[in-house]
């Protein structure tokens, strides 16, 4: 009896996670909407020699993006940069650690669907595996979406031609707020100054870039 | 010819000799200036052959996957995998690091491991910090778990660490190099009361033989110089008769070993014997000309006139023993090997020199003493009853004397088959010495010291991107294994498997079983930070992919023989659409060795071949030229089943035996038959008597003084030039009695009035 229960429950989450994603990407459509976005700042990273994606700063209508765009031949060890970065950013004692372990978790698998997307390719020519990470920044809510890519290199650099949502979810402010800037600063080399200097206009309702 | 000769030689003795004087004064001051100062070659490059098709794949090969000359340090230890061996390796590595001249030292201080992680591989140093409390087991499961490491980073009784030593490309600068592994050895020595040391490599090799040969110049010339003189004192027992063969034999040396060095040439093991072979070679013709002086009988007052009679009578037999030695000598240019090149053509060239210095000064001098007494003409009363002995044999029992010779000749002949081509440096060593030491103790302790490389390509030029290509790579990997003197083999997949060990977090290393993981892995591994280990293996744009096969310390023999088996199976194996193509320092060395043979045959046939005509065209007998060849094969016959039947290899020194001996051997013959000839009057017998009593006191001390002066070069760092001198020595000897006892037994038996003189 027991063992048909568990089955039935697995059962069940494997038949509501699509319906799940399908609903959050309904809820959350407008602010995944990259239609129109605005591309304000981009750049390649780590670096032009060896490119493994692109950080863009976004204005998608009043929200704030900070969009990774990764493609890369080597994603997982990518993404196992970006996870050491994360892990120095938020540590145990820090507030935003919860935030962080949740966002750690969920690329972890986003990661793991994108190498099976990779493997099961029909162009056996595309070497690269794709992978988006969002952090969104409204005036009323912050969100982070992870989704697999579309994506077209146009003179040397990417532009999103398609996306297929993975997940979707709330992440407190503070949190997503304190990781763009961060991901700003790192991924353009700037300082605080610099930082807020070029996020200030384009803040939704919020004055300051300061974490406090 | 004689006419000419004459007046030259009363011109020579007469005005001439201040002016001639003053010429060889100037010509020995200037060329000394080089002789002195001869450079050594600080590598072995001159004993490559050089073949174009190999040298661009073992240039290209150096240019893809660098410097393939790795020194091989060991450190022995009885607590090895303890904190105090760890730090004693951390130390030794960190000082070799800071040498000029090293790229990079791997050792167990500064290994690494791939352990699985979160997203993959991580990287790992594979022996835990000196003070973790499970520094012991930790140690040891790493090892386990790293099994490629053993026989190259520790012995499999975990005692002794090896240390690979990747030196800067430094191949145009060989001194530095030198430097070095002095500095190494300095530094082994500082930590001597801590640890065993040992130390070896290619490089280690090179830098030791320039030692030997610097030694061995320094030690073998005084003591052939010597030699010489203790031969020229006994036999002749006067001043002059030391002196004049000895300065003769100087200034031919000085004249040669200048030009040599003006050339730009450098000494390597073979032309190491340059100077003690011309030395050798130069005395014998002072010998011929101070034997005759010694003969000279009349007034005082006639001494010029006499002389010259005497020194024109010389003169045709020197100038074609000098010339057959020549020839035999210039034979060995056609060597694909250049050291041999080199040494043949100026071993000619101070042959051709002393000639002319001997019959030029020796005659000079001698026109200023008296003529000598009776007691010096009649020489040595037991020579004279030898002499008389041997020459009534061969007129009583010359066919037993031909039947002996064959006999011996036909068991020389059975050793023949038992003789075989190997090159093996470290055998070349006396088992003493210390490189051979450290050699044979680092290939006993970890994963031989000899690299044969592999390169293998896609025929079409492609990368080597697909699983396909790597389980080739992996099936020749295997049938290296299994070949008897393979120590080792190490190529990417080492890494490989490892990597995807600990990306798939598998038990056991292996390999990525499809395209997208292999292609994932190979960009890892070309993304990596630390670049040293994949670009020792695989190109960047994975097009060439090296193999390195490691063998234990064994000749060129049993190298070619494995080479020849990887090449053939590995062919097979790969199949039509991929290059597999052997090269590296040792494999070069192997296929140098591999055509001594033919190059030894080629030689031979081409010495005897000009010897012949020399003597065809100073005998003008086609009969006399013929017999005269047979008391110089027999013994160079019997040298070559000797060294079959003694187990003495043909390598770069002994294949040079037959060349060398063929034109000195023959001058015995050509004083001999020359001397027949001149005194034959229809009777073969008593031709043979006056020749052989007469003649053979000169050739008994000539070949006498050459025999004990190569055996001076027993004497060397090297074996083949050991057993060259013995076995040269040893055939002149066989010569000389070939002469005396088989070539008149031919002539009495060939005579055509051998029936009227009985």
């Amino acid at each position: 009896m027991r063992i048909v229960m568990i089955i039935w429950i697995v059962v069940s989450c494997l038949a509501v996670w699509p319906v799940a994603a399908q609903e959050l990407e309904v809820r959350y459509a407008e602010q995944l909407d990259w239609t129109k976005d605005r591309i304000v700042k981009s750049v390649v990273v780590p670096s032009v020699e060896q490119p493994q994606g692109e950080v863009q700063l976004i204005q998608r209508r009043d929200l704030l993006v900070v969009q990774t765009l990764l493609s890369s031949r080597i994603l997982k060890r990518v993404v196992a940069v970006i996870d050491a970065k994360e892990s120095r950013r938020w540590p145990e004692e820090h507030q935003g650690y919860a935030d962080s372990n949740h966002y750690l978790e969920e690329l972890f698998r986003a990661t793991e669907k994108s190498w099976e997307a990779f493997r099961q390719r029909s162009d056996r020519n595309q070497e690269h595996q794709t992978l988006a990470i969002e952090f969104i920044l409204g005036p009323k809510q912050s969100l982070i979406a992870l989704s697999l890519p579309q994506l077209r290199e146009d003179d040397g650099s990417l532009r999103l031609i398609g996306k297929q949502p993975l997940k979707i979810w709330r992440g407190a402010d503070d949190y997503v707020r304190a990781n763009i800037v961060e991901i700003i600063k790192d991924s353009f080399h700037l300082d605080d100054t610099a930082t807020e200097k070029l996020l200030k206009p384009l803040w939704p309702g919020r004055k300051s870039t300061s974490l406090d | 010819m004689s006419t000419l000769a004459k007046k030259y030689l009363h011109w020579l003795l007469d005005r001439g000799r201040y002016p001639v004087l003053a010429c060889i004064l100037l010509i020995t001051a200037a060329l000394t200036l080089f002789a002195i100062n001869v450079p050594v070659e600080q590598d072995t490059r001159s004993m490559s052959a050089r073949q174009p098709e190999q040298f661009a794949d073992h240039e290209r090969f150096l240019n893809l996957f660098g410097n393939d000359e790795d020194l091989l340090l060991s450190v022995t230890h009885p607590q090895l995998l303890s904190p105090t061996g760890l730090s004693l390796l951390t130390e030794v590595t960190r000082r070799l690091t800071n040498l000029a001249g090293v790229q990079r030292v791997l050792s167990l201080s500064n290994a690494r491991q791939l352990v699985t992680g979160r997203y993959g591989a991580e990287d790992r140093p594979l022996l835990p910090q000196p003070d973790d409390t499970d520094f012991a087991i930790t140690s040891q499961a790493a090892l386990r778990a790293n099994p490629e490491y053993e026989g190259l980073l520790i012995s499999a009784d975990h005692k002794t660490a090896g240390l690979v030593v990747t030196l800067q490309d430094q191949r145009s600068k060989p001194t530095q190099r030198r430097r070095l592994i002095v500095e190494v050895r300095e530094l082994m020595a500082s930590l001597a009361n801590r640890a065993e040391f040992h130390l070896t490599g290619v490089g280690v090799q090179q830098s030791d033989v320039a030692g030997y040969i610097q030694r061995d110049q320094q030690v073998i010339l005084p003591l052939v110089a010597v030699v010489l003189m203790v031969m020229l004192a006994v036999i002749f027992r006067s001043v002059s008769g030391i002196l004049l063969p000895l300065l003769t034999t100087s200034i031919s040396l000085i004249w040669t070993m200048g030009l040599y060095a003006l050339c730009g040439f450098e000494l390597n093991t073979i032309t190491s014997l340059l100077s003690p072979v011309v030395m050798v070679l130069a005395v014998s013709n002072s010998i011929h000309l101070y034997n005759g002086w010694l003969h000279l009988d009349g007034a005082d007052d006639d001494r010029i006139a006499l002389l010259v009679d005497k020194v024109d009578v010389l003169l045709i037999p020197c100038l074609f023993t000098a010339l057959t030695t020549a020839l035999g000598l210039i034979s060995l240019t056609i060597s694909s090997v250049p050291a041999v090149r080199q040494f043949g053509l100026f071993a000619a060239v101070g042959v051709i020199i002393s000639f002319l210095v001997s019959l030029t000064l020796v005659p000079v001098a001698l026109s200023y003493l008296p003529l000598p007494g009776r007691r010096y003409r009649e020489g040595l009363g037991l020579l004279r009853w030898t002499l008389q002995t041997i020459a009534n044999l061969t007129v009583q029992h010359p066919r037993a004397i031909i039947l002996v010779a064959m006999l011996l000749l036909g068991v020389s002949v059975a050793g023949l088959p038992k003789l075989q081509n190997n090159t093996a440096l470290i055998a070349f060593l006396h088992t003493d010495a210390p490189l051979a030491i450290d050699t044979r103790y680092i290939d006993e302790h970890l994963s031989g010291v000899n690299a044969l490389e592999f390169m293998v390509e896609k025929r079409d030029g492609q990368p080597l991107a697909g699983s396909v290509d790597y389980a080739k790579l992996d099936a020749f990997e295997a049938l290296a294994r299994h070949q008897q003197p393979v120590a080792n083999v190490f190529s990417i997949l080492n890494l490989l498997r490892r990597l995807h060990r600990a990306e798939s977090d598998a038990g056991s290393p292996s390999l990525p079983t499809n395209d997208d993981e292999l292609r994932y892995e190979l960009d890892l591994l070309s993304m990596a930070e630390d670049q040293h280990m994949q670009s020792r293996f695989l190109t960047s744009d994975l097009q060439t992919a090296r193999v390195s096969v490691w063998l234990h310390d064994v000749g060129s023999h049993s190298a070619a023989v494995v080479t020849d088996n990887l090449l053939k199976q590995g062919r097979i194996l790969f199949g039509p659409d991929y290059w597999l193509t052997p090269t590296g320092s040792f494999y070069q060395m192997n296929l140098d060795s591999n055509r001594l043979v033919v190059d030894m045959v080629k030689s031979f046939s081409l010495s005897i071949g000009l010897v012949l005509l020399s003597i065809l065209i100073l005998l003008r007998s086609l009969r006399l030229t013929v017999l005269a060849m047979i008391p110089n094969v027999i013994p160079i016959l019997w040298a070559v089943g000797l060294m079959g039947f003694c187990g003495i290899d043909l390598s770069t020194g002994t294949a040079m035996i037959g060349a060398v001996v063929i034109g000195l051997a023959v001058d015995d013959t050509i004083h001999y038959l020359v001397h027949y000839r001149r005194i034959y009057a229809g009777v073969a017998s008593e031709a043979v008597i006056a020749t052989t009593t007469q003649t053979g006191r000169a050739l008994m001390i000539a070949s006498l003084v050459l025999a004990v002066g190569f055996w001076a070069g027993c004497f060397s760092s090297f074996k083949p030039t050991i057993y060259f001198s013995l076995l040269v020595g040893g055939t002149l000897i066989g010569a000389l009695i070939c002469d005396l006892l088989v070539l008149p037994a031919c002539l009495i038996l060939n005579c055509p009035t051998r029936k009227e003189a009985r």
